[in-house]
């Protein structure tokens, strides 16, 4: 119960429509008085509060969607104001100095990227937070690059304003903060966004309905790199030098407490939160920095804890996506996998025989039911047939659309799942940070065979979604959310379904509509692996059933066959229990 | 003889990190949670020693002993207990909670900066500190012998802890999985709270024979986590002869490195050995047979 | 005392409040008032690390710029006006430094004290100059700004330590510094002085500032042979290294520092190293060694006695140099007037500036460096934690040559 009213209240702060519009007054009445009245402090302050806000803003891409911690941030943002300043003095070109600020923070982006696909969430902290080291140590080692602990200042600029011309340089990172936030909204209203949130909330997810999520976390750690790059260009241009003491470790925990307090999916958020960080403490002045050190530390233990979705977050709206950024999947030209064959497939973890020589086919037009007591194997084969777990041994048979028969080269969950093959899951998995309509339209992202705009909407409307659209994921009832995910399947057009007790959980009513669906897939022509304990179901819907007992299959045929020949043996008596 | 003599100085430093890696692999084995705030308390414990001249060093060690294990229990309230309840994904996974131990270090080190400054500080040892001559040159001092007792001892007493006390046992099951342990009658959260007191008690030790022999700063609080985790990266975490040997391989790498090519050479390298590592044999030289990668 | 702190710290939130309150005045003032009637305050600016790397130095060189301070108020002040100083804290963070200096600016201050290192003092050069206000820094490094005045010796105490370590049987001098700048600017010092006392120079080694660990360095140090080191760097390096010297064996041997590194926290974790680690101190942190027939008795007495009688902690270099600074800015009030423009050429017309650490002369003909007369101000001393004071362990050759 504990976790719907969570859920409640953190929906009503997302609705409090109020709350947020006086945040949003209130910024921007403290930026008019800034530009128009401030004095010059006020405006100096402003401006770091500014130029921290378009950084975190920009950062939100990598953190706040994709979920990477990178802990060398300030390294990241370090290495793009040295590269600017080395290179503006060097070749005395600023805008060339610009792009090799913007190649140096791609560069580091899209290494922590690439890693975070290998490395656990410790293991990329510990390495992330190694780079950081390195990045300082080097600024204090190459002094005759870096010019030591003195810095660089005296590098061609842009804007040539003295450091006593503060409105201007209040207008110049106002500039910056607004074009961060419109291109970081513009990129997350899109095709790409709707795919970091998945990958954020739920990579495996990500993977199983076809996302290619190695190259999606890339792609937008180059956008963020850009970003942040040319943001950190602009800033030091006002600031007129580079020191190492800027991008040490506070930077790094001011960047995340930004992000973190104002919500890591929000634009408006980390603004106001950057005016509570940075701004307030430097007007008040006099603060002890090892004393906001503390605090700023300390505040993030608490919003991770209890505010995980910031205080000022992002409310979640239904709305239309553009296909930004990521063209619409070819998906009609693409190969599509109509049957499915495990070969004599053997899965072993440690000493355990999950699959012992399991060989079963699933043929197209074809519901084929496999029962059998928890633990019997029924999931691995499941995880096998879709390309999550290698086999020990055997193999796994792909039959496609030309009705030859051939494997798939590195065939990997979200390869697999990009040639037709769905999944649904025991527990509905969906992304929590979208919405009703994203996550059925995921579908139109991975495994996409002729999904569109009006396609989704009558999906939609089949599976009696419309009513539930403004609703986040979270509060959603059981039921609704098991109409999600197979409205997904439903859109993706997969041919091959494998169905992780889709019966689980639902009423009476609801399994008629889940058993109309089934035949409806099966009158199409889809090969579907049914995984249920729901033995009605089974006998209604299966032209076969396999029976699996301790990862062997021990029976195949009808049902009804299977028990009068008595081989159900267990498996009844544990399914009629279930 | 610069190399012999930077080996001696690697066993000190290796020493060090496998002290501190034996810390915190007692976390993981209990929490499976990579806990950097254990740098943080390390540092603090070793500041207050470092302050406390007025006391006999023994009797200062005696009375930070009893300190820590308040003091752990502290951190175990503030850290890993308050994130129990949000934690909705696999602790592998889970960054938030990375995030909240790096935030945790980086309170302690403002701490540190905030009571004692920036400047590096020493305790007066417990074994009257001398320099002894190898031969050739080459010098080991008191201090390196007392941190390589230090992490025979810690080692042993890890070991016993962990693996042939009832306690031990205990805290086995609770981290291999709470649920089965809380319904065999392990109480879960006394268990955590001995676990996390133990703990402290062991970084109060660490900080306390760091302070004496190499000097404390709240500059370290990374450095010395960091090669500390490294070291359980590379040797596997769960065993205790994996941070220790892991530990030896970061000091004397840093050590031998730094000698030749200087700082920033022997971070990078002790950076590429811990990819390499990562990406070839995540589960480090020694893992467990039942247990997964470090983290 | 009319001390405008902006550092809320202790007051809680009543300070919190009451320095807002200040603050908003603070900016409101900065707009209108720019002449000067009769009794208000002359503001002085005061810019320093007050934590993090350098705050150990700052703090202790804010205490003897306030007493300073304090010191001409409670005379009453010039020409009947206070003096109050305006102190910022720039947290030893130099992205900080501009825009805190130009807060000074804003509010017209006729001067600004600090920051107490080179590195920032750097930064700020070219902010002092557009706004035409001299600042008187810590800064040991050259060039410097045209508006930009050193209270930290440059030469002075570099010739001892090659007379000491010549003195003590050294074959050769050995050095040590922070990479970079710093490194370099060390070389240039210590060549010639090495050069003047007829000793070689041995090994050189720069090091990274963040280094925890020098032992690998020192090793090297060990291995070539050396018998006498200079150590450049912060407090901190300096006792990294001076420990790593006890570990590997190396007490024989004979470590200088600069006087600025002479903070009391340093000389409290010695420890074992403080038998060999020399300080290249100002005779005023000695005043009670110095001989009677010192020519710098007289100005160095008084101070150190107040400073006393004051019931401060011991007197450190960095207490020593941030009194000479406020001194300097006082002594330009005095005698040229109250405006920035009039302390600049008061500083700049080449009129001796006795201060009790060392006599200035920013004239052309000084190309603003010390007069020679500095030298002999200067003496070689050595921290007894024992006894907790310095004890004079050699007093330098050179003769105070008079301004």
């Amino acid at each position: 119960m504990s976790i719907v009213d969570k859920a409640t209240v953190r929906q009503r702060i997302r609705d409090d429509r109020t709350w947020r519009r006086i945040v949003q007054l209130l910024v921007v009445a403290l930026y008019a008085y800034g530009v128009f009245g401030g004095s010059y402090g006020f405006q100096a302050t402003l401006t770091t509060v500014t130029f921290t806000a378009a950084l975190a803003v920009a950062y939100s891409l990598v953190l706040g969607y994709l979920d990477v911690f990178n802990f060398a941030q300030h390294a990241v943002i370090g290495i793009a104001a040295y590269g600017f300043a080395i290179t503006a003095v060097a070749t005395g070109s600023v805008l060339f100095a610009v792009l090799v600020a913007c190649v140096c923070a791609i560069a580091v982006l899209a290494a922590v990227a690439g890693l975070s696909a290998r490395l656990t969430g410790f293991q990329l902290g510990l390495v992330t937070i190694s780079v950081g080291t390195v990045f300082l140590t080097a600024l204090t080692t190459f002094t005759d690059l870096t010019g030591g602990s003195s810095g660089i200042a005296g590098f061609p600029r842009w804007f040539e304003f003295s450091a006593l011309e503060t409105r201007a340089a209040l207008l110049l990172g106002l500039g910056v903060l607004v074009g961060t936030g419109l291109l970081v909204k513009l990129i997350m209203s899109g095709r790409i966004g709707r795919l970091s949130v998945a990958i954020g909330d739920d990579e495996f997810l990500a993977r199983v309905v076809g996302t290619n999520v190695v190259l999606v976390r890339v792609v937008v750690a180059v956008l963020c790199g850009v970003l942040t790059g040319s943001a950190t260009a602009i800033w030091v241009q006002q600031q007129a030098v580079v020191v190492p003491t800027t991008y040490g470790l506070p930077m790094l925990i001011q960047i995340f407490l930004v992000l973190m307090v104002g919500g890591r999916r929000s634009i408006w958020g980390p603004v106001a939160a950057s005016v509570v960080v940075v701004g307030v403490p430097g007007w008040i002045g006099g603060i002890d920095g090892n004393l906001l050190t503390i605090l700023f530390a300390l505040l993030v233990i608490v919003v991770v804890v209890r505010r995980p979705d910031g205080l000022f977050p992002e409310p979640l709206r239904d709305r239309r996506r553009s296909p930004l950024l990521l063209r619409r999947s070819r998906s009609s030209e693409r190969p599509v996998i109509v049957g499915i064959e495990a070969c004599r497939v053997r899965k072993t973890f440690g000493s355990v025989v999950a699959l012992d020589e399991v060989s079963v086919a699933f043929e197209p037009g074809q519901i084929t039911a496999i029962i059998g007591s928890n633990g019997s194997g029924k999931t691995t084969l499941l995880n096998c047939l879709n390309g999550i777990w290698q086999p020990g041994a055997g193999s796994i048979g792909l039959r496609w659309a030309d009705g030859v028969d051939r494997p798939l080269r590195r065939a990997r969950v979200h390869r697999l799942a990009r040639h037709g093959l769905g999944r649904s899951f025991q527990v509905p998995r969906l992304a929590a940070g979208l919405s009703v309509r994203d996550n059925v339209g995921l579908a139109g992202d991975g495994w996409g065979h002729g999904a569109n705009d009006a396609r989704l909407q009558q999906t939609l409307e089949r599976w009696d979604l419309t009513g539930w659209l403004e609703r986040p994921v979270s509060v959603l009832p059981h039921g609704v959310r098991r109409w999600v995910e197979l409205a997904r399947l439903d859109l993706g057009g997969c041919r091959v379904l494998l169905l992780d007790e889709p019966a689980a959980g639902l009423t009476d009513d609801e399994v008629e509509l889940l058993v109309e669906a089934l035949l409806r897939w099966k009158a199409d022509g889809c090969a579907i692996v049914l995984v249920e304990h729901n033995h009605d179901l089974v006998e209604r819907v299966a032209d076969h059933t396999v029976v699996m007992v301790g990862g062997r299959v021990v029976g195949v045929g009808a049902l009804a066959e299977l028990r009068d020949r008595g081989e159900l043996g267990d498996v009844i008596g544990s399914g009629s229990r279930g | 003889m610069r190399e012999l003599q930077s080996l001696v100085n690697g066993v000190g430093l290796g020493a060090l990190y496998a002290l501190v890696g034996l810390a915190a692999a007692f976390v993981l084995r209990v929490t499976k949670i990579m806990n950097f705030a254990v740098g943080g308390i390390v540092v603090l414990a070793g500041l207050f020693a470092a302050s406390s001249s007025g006391l006999p060093p023994a009797l200062r060690l005696i009375l930070l002993l009893l300190v820590g294990a308040p003091a752990g229990v502290l951190v175990h309230l503030v850290s890993t207990r308050w994130l129990e309840g949000r934690s909705q994904r696999p602790q592998e996974h889970d960054l938030g909670g990375v995030l909240v131990t790096v935030a945790l270090a980086t309170a302690l080190q403002g701490l540190g900066y905030l009571l004692f400054g920036s400047d590096l500080r020493y305790a007066t040892s417990v074994v009257p500190a001398a320099t002894l001559s190898l031969g050739g040159g080459i010098t080991v001092t008191t201090g390196t012998i007392l941190l390589v007792a230090a992490v025979a001892l810690g080692g042993v007493a890890s070991w016993f802890v962990l693996e042939r006390s009832g306690l031990g046992r205990a805290l086995r099951a609770v981290s291999d999985d709470a649920t089965t342990a809380r319904l065999s009658g392990v109480r879960v959260s006394t268990m955590a709270y001995l676990a996390y007191a133990l703990l402290g008690v062991l970084c109060f030790f660490v900080g306390d024979v760091a302070a004496e022999v190499v000097g404390v700063t709240p500059d370290n609080v990374f450095h010395i986590i960091v090669g500390a985790l490294f070291g359980l990266v590379i040797g596997g975490g769960d065993r205790i002869v994996g941070p220790i040997v892991g530990g030896l391989i970061v000091g004397l790498t840093e050590s031998v490195v730094n000698a030749r090519g200087g700082q920033f050479t022997a971070t990078v390298a002790q950076l590429g050995l811990v990819l390499v590592i990562l990406l070839v044999a995540p589960r480090g030289l020694f893992p467990d047979r039942t247990s997964r990668a470090v983290g | 005392m009319r001390l405008v702190q902006r550092r809320g710290g202790h007051g809680g939130r009543a300070g919190v409040l009451l320095s807002l309150m200040l603050g908003v005045a603070m900016l409101g003032s900065a707009c209108g008032s720019g002449g000067a009637s009769g009794g208000d305050p002359i503001k002085v600016g005061a810019i320093f690390a007050l934590s993090g790397v350098y705050g150990a130095i700052g703090t202790e060189t804010l205490d003897g710029v306030k007493f300073g301070i304090d010191e001409i108020n409670a005379s009453g002040g010039i020409g009947g006006r206070k003096v109050e100083l305006e102190v910022k804290d720039y947290r030893s963070d130099q992205s900080h430094v501009v825009s805190l200096a130009n807060e000074l600016l804003q509010d017209g201050v006729v001067a600004v004290i600090g920051p107490e290192t080179s590195t920032s003092a750097v930064v700020l050069d070219p902010t002092m100059a557009s706004a035409k206000v001299p600042m008187i820094s810590g800064a040991g490094l050259d060039p410097k700004g045209e508006y930009s005045f050193s209270v930290q010796p440059l030469s002075g105490y570099f010739d001892l330590a090659a007379q000491f370590a010549k003195s003590r049987g050294a074959t050769s001098l050995c050095d040590m510094g922070i990479s970079g700048a710093s490194f370099e600017s060390l070389q240039k010092v210590l060549e010639p002085a090495a050069a003047k006392a007829d000793l070689p120079m041995g090994t050189r080694i720069p090091f990274d500032g963040a280094a925890t660990s020098l032992t690998p360095q020192v090793t090297q140090l060990k291995s070539d042979g050396c018998t006498a080191v200079f150590a450049g760097g912060t407090g901190s390096s300096l006792l990294v290294i001076a420990r790593a010297m006890v570990d590997l064996g190396m007490t024989d041997e004979v470590l200088m520092t600069q006087p600025t590194n002479a903070t009391a926290a340093t000389l409290d974790q010695l420890g074992p190293a403080a038998p060999f680690t020399n300080f290249g101190l100002p005779k005023v942190v000695v005043a009670d060694l110095i001989s009677q027939s010192d020519p710098a008795r007289a100005v160095i007495t008084p101070f150190a006695t107040s400073w006393k009688n004051a019931g401060k902690s011991a007197l450190t270099t960095n207490n020593a140099i941030g009194y000479s600074s406020a001194r300097i800015v006082v002594q330009a009030l005095q005698g040229g007037g109250q405006t920035a423009a009039a302390v600049y050429s008061f500083l700049r017309s080449g009129k001796d500036i006795p201060t009790p650490m060392l006599t200035y002369n920013f004239g052309k003909t000084h190309n603003g460096t010390l007069p020679d007369r500095g030298n002999g101000w200067f003496a070689f001393s050595r921290w007894n934690p024992t006894t907790k004071a310095f004890e004079l362990t050699f007093d330098g050759t050179t003769t105070p040559a008079g301004g």
